[in-house]
């Protein structure tokens, strides 16, 4: 049986690491990562004292809060994006804002899950193509095909939503010159290595 | 200063006296004497015959050509389960546009998000077993006692894809329960449909049991703690002991509706629709009968073979 002292101590070892994937997926919106990691652990203590602690807590958490926040981005409606704020394209890239992750996000939780996974890596763990080839046993030309393929369905995902004039109205401010709108052209570019 | 991917230390705080609360709460409530196993089927075991167990290929797929046919069905299958994924997906954003307009229920979205995740269970299950088959170079395999290919264990990733499925729809009816109820409490809605919702809920908690538990067979078997029969045998045995719950909840439900509606009418067992109502009664007790039957041959299978040891 799961003891209140056992719960304790997974609690405290991967508290920690399970916030910080939330929040970088939510590009540091604390309420809305707060909310996910609560659920999660809810879900743990619910299910733990029937089923056991599984063999690995910390995946299974990661497991289940990636569902509830797939679960949340898909009933949600987008917020636009000004192109300035989502350089998809760029190798060094990461969607930091609440509102570019929460795009980004939007944009996987409609996706096939293996191409999400591939761009979820990528972008929110910031894995490069070597790593992800190596963790699938891919060759890097394989993920960097992938990754191309991934970057231009989700960029057709995100088109109606990247849009100054959109963001600005959202925001209630003026909308700024893109310094580097949205290119995703057909070849994509090279990966981080 | 504080990485803004760290959390709140207020909050860690706080969180971990909710969930010392909540676990204190959920093993009070387990203690208590309940429904202990489960059945597959409906949903989730329903939707998910799929693939090379349901082309019947013989197992051993010698003939290169066998191999080439049940890889290339297998590939088209996926290929149609990620469509369906897609689909499901592109007719998401209409059905939200619809709840927003007050045409459809958040009811109706939730189910929506629920097709997804079936499609998507469907999707990957197709897609281990066409691993499975390129790894093994046989036909996918679905027991509990059916071998590890290379190390890795298809039989119970196939499993964890369901109870991925059983979670999500277990939390759905969970919430229709609790919306049911609250509606009834208003006087909206009748306690007949607490009660079948109730079921429903019931069934789909049963449901991701049943799926728990089938792991932790397959794990036992691995381990040499039970051989191949026994782990068929206590799968059946488990599946007997869930239908026999449901069935006895069933026709409790069946007797209380019967009554109710002669109450209501005023009318005795004569009546046309009491007299159809008590057929189903009658239906789910010779199910019952058999399903205790069958438990009674399985269990004493078992014992048999653990006093022979």
């Amino acid at each position: 049986m799961l003891t209140e002292a056992e719960l304790v101590r997974i609690y405290r070892a991967h508290t920690g690491t399970l916030y910080a994937f939330v929040s970088r997926r939510v590009g540091g919106d604390r309420t809305l990562a707060e909310d996910i990691v609560q659920d999660a652990w809810l879900r743990a203590v619910d299910s733990w004292p029937r089923r056991g602690v599984p063999d690995h807590p910390r995946a299974w958490l990661i497991r289940v809060a990636r569902n509830l926040l797939v679960s949340h981005f898909r009933r949600r409606r987008p917020t636009p994006v000004d192109p300035a704020a989502l350089e998809l394209e760029a190798d060094d890239y990461r969607p930091e804002t609440p509102r570019a992750a929460a795009l980004v996000s939007w944009g996987l939780a409609r996706m096939r899950r293996g191409q999400a996974a591939l761009l979820e890596a990528f972008y929110f763990d910031g894995k490069s193509t070597r790593a992800i080839a190596e963790e699938n046993g891919l060759s890097e030309r394989a993920v960097e095909g992938r990754l191309r393929r991934a970057r231009q369905n989700l960029e057709k995902r995100l088109r109606p939503y990247v849009s100054a004039e959109a963001a600005a109205a959202v925001s209630g401010e003026p909308p700024v010159e893109p310094v580097a709108a949205l290119e995703l052209s057909e070849g994509g570019g090279s990966n981080a290595r | 200063m504080q990485d803004r991917h760290e959390p709140d230390p207020r909050f860690v705080e706080s969180l971990e006296w909710q969930l010392g609360r909540e676990l204190r709460r959920a093993q009070r409530k387990s203690s208590r004497p309940g429904v202990r196993f489960l059945k597959t089927g409906s949903l989730i075991a329903g939707s998910l015959v799929l693939g090379a167990a349901a082309m019947g290929f013989s197992q051993q797929l010698s003939d290169a050509w066998r191999r080439e046919l049940l890889e290339t069905r297998l590939e088209v299958q996926l290929e149609l389960a990620q469509q369906r994924v897609d689909l499901q997906l592109e007719t998401l954003g209409l059905t939200r546009e619809q709840v927003e307009l007050g045409v459809r229920s958040d009811r109706d979205l939730m189910y929506h998000e629920l097709q997804i995740a079936e499609a998507e269970a469907n999707a990957r299950i197709v897609e281990l077993e066409l691993e499975e088959l390129r790894r093994s170079g046989r036909e996918p395999l679905g027991k509990l006692s059916s071998p590890l290919v290379d190390g890795r264990d298809f039989v119970s990733e196939k499993i964890e894809v369901r109870m991925e499925l059983a979670r999500h729809h277990l939390d759905l009816v969970r919430d229709d329960e609790r919306r049911t109820r609250q509606r009834a409490e208003a006087g909206l809605v009748s306690d007949e449909q607490v009660e079948a919702r109730n079921l429903v809920a019931m069934q789909a908690e049963l449901e991701l049991q049943s799926l728990a538990q089938q792991l932790e067979l397959r794990r036992a078997y691995l381990d040499s703690q039970i051989t191949a029969v026994e782990a068929e045998l206590k799968l059946l045995e488990l599946e007997t002991q869930n239908r026999l719950v449901l069935l006895d909840r069933q026709r409790r439900h069946f007797q209380r509706q019967l009554e109710r509606f002669q109450t209501a009418m005023g009318v005795g067992s004569t009546h046309p629709t009491a007299a159809q109502m008590r057929a189903r009664v009658a239906e789910t007790d010779g199910q019952l009968r058999l399903a205790q039957a069958e438990l009674e041959i399985v269990q004493r299978e078992l014992e048999r073979r653990s006093t022979s040891r």
